[in-house]
């Protein structure tokens, strides 16, 4: 994984050494305001915060503290009210659509609670979906699409649809998909939400070997147990942040 | 183009994913697209085909008008075209035409046909090669050489089986040989297949000899290059009062009339087909917003897709190639279906079209029909179809946000704000279109209420119709012809299930018409151009009878009334107000 990343393009490249790298993700001062008819709604307030590369990092607290409000704006799915942000120091706050569109595309991987698989398309298709937007050559494709589906041994359901999978298995093609581009940045909202403590616990072990592997991963999880796997667990409450924690064991190589 | 595909096989599964959607957009774009392949069809041979004649544009056809007499479009007598074409500068040609009937015998059962009589010039006045033989040689317009005729290409396929031999053959015209010259190309047909001519003859004439009084013919002109209509009317105003000077005898109310001959044929018609053309085009247009408000509620449960779509890196213009795609491809299976609607109509509104149907007023029933311009159209209109449609669903991607749909429990159909207004939008302009409609149809079907409504003056309720043209060559004076009709019409008035039979010289309301001048008793004749004028018909004792035509005051017809007899004749009310508003015409 760590040689595929290297492979990115000029752009963001693999830094010598962590203490030199930019800032995978750094956010200043980003705030984030719902508007309705008669109410302000503050989801984020007075957000600091840094992820290294190749850092793994949950975000945890209670619900509505903006921890999925956050992992969107983080994805370029929303804007922040205010504040700054930056993806590699590249300012990305205010960037055009199409712009935050071709990010979203070759820098982030999504893997969502719940799972966001396209029912009409076979888990092939779903995994081939970010590089057909990518205008990938056909057999490229298939290559890319096939290795990952493989690594997270889906590969004899390539054919299926999601609906003909248990939620396990879906979870693990929507992993799928998120590494087939090959992103920098994997942020995960709620992976095991949806899943037994079986799954779950297959979904982390993933997650896990990828940041081994280099990833840089920012996941949103309510669950204890598993926020403890990350490097790093940023605490919200009130879209603040109010604890950073470091966990008992490092778990980058 | 891999993934245009991929967007085609995703667009099916679609279309069978919601087969109740896809089912009731197909129908829907199939009636608002069939409905526009049919009428473009009749547009299309109506107003836009061209004429088989060279530069049509050029073509204009010259009318005697009569202000007295309310005539737009009178017959010329030859004379006349021979001055004009002395006299004028802004045609390259003129040539006269009539039409004439001709029985046709010999190789097969006789048979009655329209053809033309025509001047030397003409087919070379109208561009056309015959594809055999040759035109017509401005010699054989003398009399003693015109027994020449040209053959339509039809009539050579049918009668006479497509033989080249037939050039330089004598046929049996109105029982006189006529030697074929000339056969015309396939597709030739100045006036439409309701009354195509299937051969022609010249005229033949000593100049000499020609009456000014014989309005007969009908002028045809091939305008120079450059000049428009306009300079050939303004040319013709010139040479007409310049005749008039030098023949007082001519009616110096009359005037002339240059139109283009394509416009001549389908006057009336044009402004009615548009109108129709605008109708249907309205019709696809409310259509559009129907599928669209369809599509809208349909992909309110795709929202979380096309969420996923940008989620991963689709942008705008992808999303929108894709909702595009699936737009075409359900209006062009729409407009696919559209043609075979449009075929099934077509060929029922054909046969109502067709020379014995009761409309006439389209020449060329037989060019309405699904040819590649059509299904070019059709294509056309498809795929604006699919666009304009997908515009609406478009916006209401573009504009939903993108996470809230991505989260667990997240709407995954959009009842938003946006959207709402959007379909509510999309309503108030369907139902502004189809008050629109619904005021035309209202309107267009009080005036057909009105004219069926409309007293004709006869009842036409069980009258069938039928034509007899008796040749001169046997028929040549009046007794003849009025023998041949008393046995006829006694024969005919024998038959069982016959009530009434009787003859007229033409039928009413088919444009055939005659005119003449009378003096009234008692009164002072009327200046030149101010004369006492009516239409008439020459009719049997039974005609008003048969007819169902009333007789308001006086008598009917009676046997008695004849050549020996004192002259008689009926008129109608129209006419005694006119010429008698505070007498009694009865006697006069």
């Amino acid at each position: 994984m760590k040689a595929e990343l290297a492979a990115r393009g000029p752009a963001w490249p693999t830094p010598a050494s962590k203490d030199l790298a930019p800032a995978a993700i750094r956010l200043r001062n980003l705030s984030k305001v719902f508007f309705t008819d008669e109410l302000e709604t503050h989801a984020l307030s007075g957000i600091d915060l840094e992820i290294q590369e190749g850092e793994f990092v949950s975000v945890a607290g209670p619900s509505g503290c903006g921890k999925s409000t956050l992992l969107s704006i983080l994805g370029l799915l929303d804007s922040p009210t205010a504040g700054e942000y930056w993806i590699h120091s590249k300012a990305v706050a205010n960037l055009s659509i199409s712009e935050r569109t071709r990010i979203r595309n070759r820098e982030i991987g999504f893997i969502f609670q719940a799972f966001n698989l396209i029912g009409d398309l076979t888990v092939f298709e779903n995994v081939e979906l970010p590089l057909t937007y990518r205008s990938m050559p056909a057999g490229e494709r298939k290559q890319r699409v096939m290795e990952v589906l493989e690594r997270v041994e889906m590969g004899r359901r390539a054919k299926h649809y999601p609906a003909q999978l248990s939620g396990g298995q879906q979870q693990r093609v929507a992993v799928a998909r998120a590494l087939a581009g090959q992103p920098a940045i994997l942020l995960a909202d709620e992976p095991t939400g949806n899943l037994d403590s079986k799954n779950s616990e297959a979904v982390i072990a993933l997650l896990r070997q990828l940041h081994r592997e280099g990833a840089t991963i920012c996941m949103v999880t309510h669950d204890p147990r598993y926020a403890s796997t990350a490097e790093r667990t940023i605490h919200l409450l009130d879209g603040r942040v109010v604890e950073v924690a470091a966990a008992a064991r490092a778990t980058h190589a | 183009m891999g993934e245009l595909w991929q967007d085609l096989k995703f667009g099916c599964r679609i279309l069978i994913r919601y087969p109740r959607f896809a089912t009731v957009a197909i129908l829907m774009l199939a009636i608002g697209i069939g409905s526009n392949a049919a009428i473009f069809s009749v547009m299309n041979a109506v107003l836009l085909r061209p004429l088989p004649i060279s530069n049509p544009d050029r073509v204009v056809l010259i009318w005697e008008t009569d202000p007295n007499r309310g005539v737009q479009r009178g017959t010329v007598a030859l004379p006349e075209v021979l001055d004009w074409r002395e006299q004028t500068h802004v045609f390259d040609e003129l040539s006269a035409y009539r039409t004439l009937f001709f029985t046709l015998t010999g190789n097969s059962e006789p048979e009655q046909i329209y053809g033309g009589q025509v001047s030397a010039n003409f087919f070379h006045l109208l561009g056309v090669n015959p594809i055999l033989g040759r035109g017509f040689l401005t010699e054989e317009q003398q009399p003693g050489n015109e027994q020449v005729t040209i053959l339509s290409y039809g009539l050579w396929q049918r009668r006479y089986g497509a033989n080249r031999a037939i050039i330089g053959s004598a046929i049996a015209l109105n029982g006189r040989s006529y030697v074929v010259v000339g056969v015309t190309p396939p597709g030739f047909s100045l006036f439409g297949s309701t009354r195509d001519d299937q051969l022609w003859v010249p005229f033949a004439y000593q100049r000499a000899d020609l009456d000014r009084l014989d309005h007969e013919v009908t002028v045809f002109a091939r305008l120079k290059d450059g000049i428009p209509v306009a300079e050939a009317q303004a040319e013709m105003a010139v040479v007409l009062a310049r005749l008039k000077q030098e023949y007082p005898n001519f009616d110096q109310r009359n005037g002339v009339r240059v139109v283009r001959f394509e416009d001549d044929l389908v006057r009336g018609l044009g402004p009615a087909v548009i109108l129709l053309m605008i109708a249907v085009a309205l019709l696809l247009l409310i259509v559009c917003a129907n599928v669209a408000n369809l599509t809208l509620a349909r992909n309110a449960v795709r929202e979380r897709e096309m969420a996923i779509r940008a989620a991963v890196g689709a942008g705008a213009g992808r999303i929108f190639r894709q909702i595009l795609t699936e737009s075409l491809l359900l209006a062009l299976i729409g407009g696919g279906l559209g043609i075979l609607f449009a075929y099934v109509g077509l060929t029922v509104l054909r046969a109502e079209l067709a020379p014995e149907g009761v409309y006439r007023s389209i020449r060329h029933p037989d060019w309405i029909g699904i040819d590649g311009t059509v299904l070019w159209f059709t294509l056309g209109v498809s795929l604006l179809t699919g666009v304009v449609f997908a515009m609406a669903p478009a916006f209401q991607i573009f504009r939903a946000a993108l996470h809230d749909p991505l989260k667990e429990g997240g709407r995954g159909s959009s009842g938003g704000r946006r959207s709402r207004l959007l379909r509510s939008a999309l309503v108030v302009c369907e139902v502004a279109v189809s008050l629109i409609l619904l005021v035309g149809a209202g309107l267009l079907s009080r005036s057909l209420v009105a004219l069926l409504s409309e007293d004709m003056g006869f009842n036409p309720a069980h009258l069938l119709t039928m034509q007899v043209w008796l040749p001169q060559w046997r028929y040549a004076s009046g007794g003849p012809v009025a023998s041949f009709y008393d046995q006829l019409l006694t024969q005919v008035n024998q038959l069982p299930g016959v009530k009434s039979a009787s003859a007229v010289n033409f039928l009413p309301l088919t444009g055939w018409v005659d005119y003449c001048n009378f003096d009234i008793a008692g009164r002072a004749r009327p200046p030149s151009g101010q004369e006492f004028t009516s239409q008439f018909r020459v009719v049997d004792q039974r005609y008003l009878a048969t007819m169902g035509v009333p007789i308001k005051k006086g008598r009917d017809f009676q046997s008695y009334d004849g050549p020996n007899t004192a002259g008689v004749a009926i008129i109608n009310e129209a006419l005694a107000r006119r010429y008698w508003p505070t007498e009694d015409p009865i006697g006069k």
